[in-house]
């Protein structure tokens, strides 16, 4: 597979499963409050994408205004995949933010021309 | 004129065989020789290796390899190492080869390089000792390239290539947060490279980046992580150095 690009794949992830939201309440912990939460989420998601089967270190995870974007390229359609059920999984139940996927599979095509370096 | 392929950050697993070798097997027609600049497996174990190591033996043409930071994630960069050589690949770790490709003499120094930052964001040998050591791998990485660059200046080549995984300059990372810039590379890479010479400089490592860069002095920069150039490899024609022209980079049209 060449080229799998799925230019805008939002994902609604059902509520209650993955991670338990972390607690938003008035401690010094938690003042942060949604905005917070979302962010602690996000960085736990990119924890867990380093950290298992993928080991992918080269996708990019936004917390924008109302979303996530999760944009990037990995190997294979595979590795998407799982990538994006991880996402799935960690984001979910997250009131008020829409994830959106911008992932595509790595071109494995030999290039038409080269680059002439004088 | 000689052809340079190179690609990095290939990220091979179970369930990648195949996938780049029909592409591979083109080198023939476009390339001279091929050069892998790290993070070719996800994990850096023996299984993912040998995905890569079939991938690419038996070419053609030359292929000339670092490892990069997830070549290391399992700990055991030399058996990983061991299963490229076995495959006919020329592994290098503050090493040069030396590769024929139709009468022109190729000088390839390498390393996988390290972090630090870019002159004026950089980290500093100071503090804690975990500190000071992540600085001096830099270093010590810096130096080997450097003196393995020497090393082919000496050996007449009429081109001379540094590949590193980590980059040599920042202009590269350009599209990555500049809050991790210390982590994607070190200019210590682009000193040692300025300081012996070099055709061009061929790295990976930022997904994010750019493909086109170039060092203080002049060296030619080029990200080839395979998210960047979005194809299975890029070719590089380089004229080759005029006979008895020894200055780094005197390269004759």
């Amino acid at each position: 597979m060449n080229q799998s690009h799925w230019p805008e794949d939002p994902l609604t992830p059902a509520r209650g499963a993955g991670r338990a939201p972390v607690p938003s309440g008035g401690d010094a912990a938690g003042d942060a409050g949604p905005a917070g939460n979302v962010e602690y989420r996000v960085a736990h998601l990119r924890e867990r994408l380093a950290g298992e089967e993928l080991g992918e270190l080269g996708a990019r995870v936004e917390v924008r205004p109302g979303s996530v974007l999760v944009t990037g390229t990995v190997p294979s359609a595979h590795c998407r995949e799982t990538l994006l059920a991880t996402v799935r999984e960690e984001l979910a139940g997250i009131e008020g933010i829409a994830v959106r996927c911008d992932v595509v599979v790595a071109e494995n095509a030999a290039p038409d021309h080269a680059e002439e370096l004088s | 004129m000689i052809r340079v392929a190179a690609v990095g950050d290939i990220h091979m697993g179970s369930d990648s065989q195949g996938l780049l070798r029909p592409a591979f097997e083109t080198l023939p027609e476009c390339a001279d020789l091929l050069l892998l600049a790290g993070d070719l497996t996800r994990h850096g174990t023996p299984e993912e290796m040998r995905v890569v190591a079939r991938e690419v033996r038996d070419l053609a043409v030359p292929v000339v390899a670092v490892l990069g930071n997830h070549d290391h994630h399992d700990e055991r960069p030399e058996e990983v190492t061991a299963i490229l050589r076995e495959a006919g690949v020329r592994v290098l770790e503050g090493e040069s080869t030396v590769v024929e490709c139709a009468g022109v003499r190729v000088g390839v120094a390498g390393t996988k390089g390290f972090g630090g930052g870019f002159v004026g964001r950089s980290a500093g040998e100071f503090g804690e000792p975990l500190m000071k050591e992540f600085v001096r791998a830099t270093r010590r990485s810096a130096d080997s390239l450097g003196a393995a660059l020497k090393d082919l200046h000496g050996l007449g080549c009429d081109v001379r290539v540094a590949l590193t995984h980590y980059s040599p300059v920042a202009d590269t990372l350009a599209g990555e947060p500049p809050e991790i810039h210390p982590f994607l590379g070190s200019y210590l890479l682009a000193e040692a490279i300025d300081t012996a010479g070099a055709d061009l400089a061929v790295h990976g490592h930022a997904h994010l980046g750019t493909e086109h860069g170039m060092t203080t002095g002049g060296v030619r920069v080029r990200n080839v992580a395979q998210p960047v150039i979005r194809r299975a490899f890029n070719v590089y024609r380089l004229p080759a150095r005029e006979a008895g022209t020894g200055e780094p980079g005197a390269a004759a049209a």
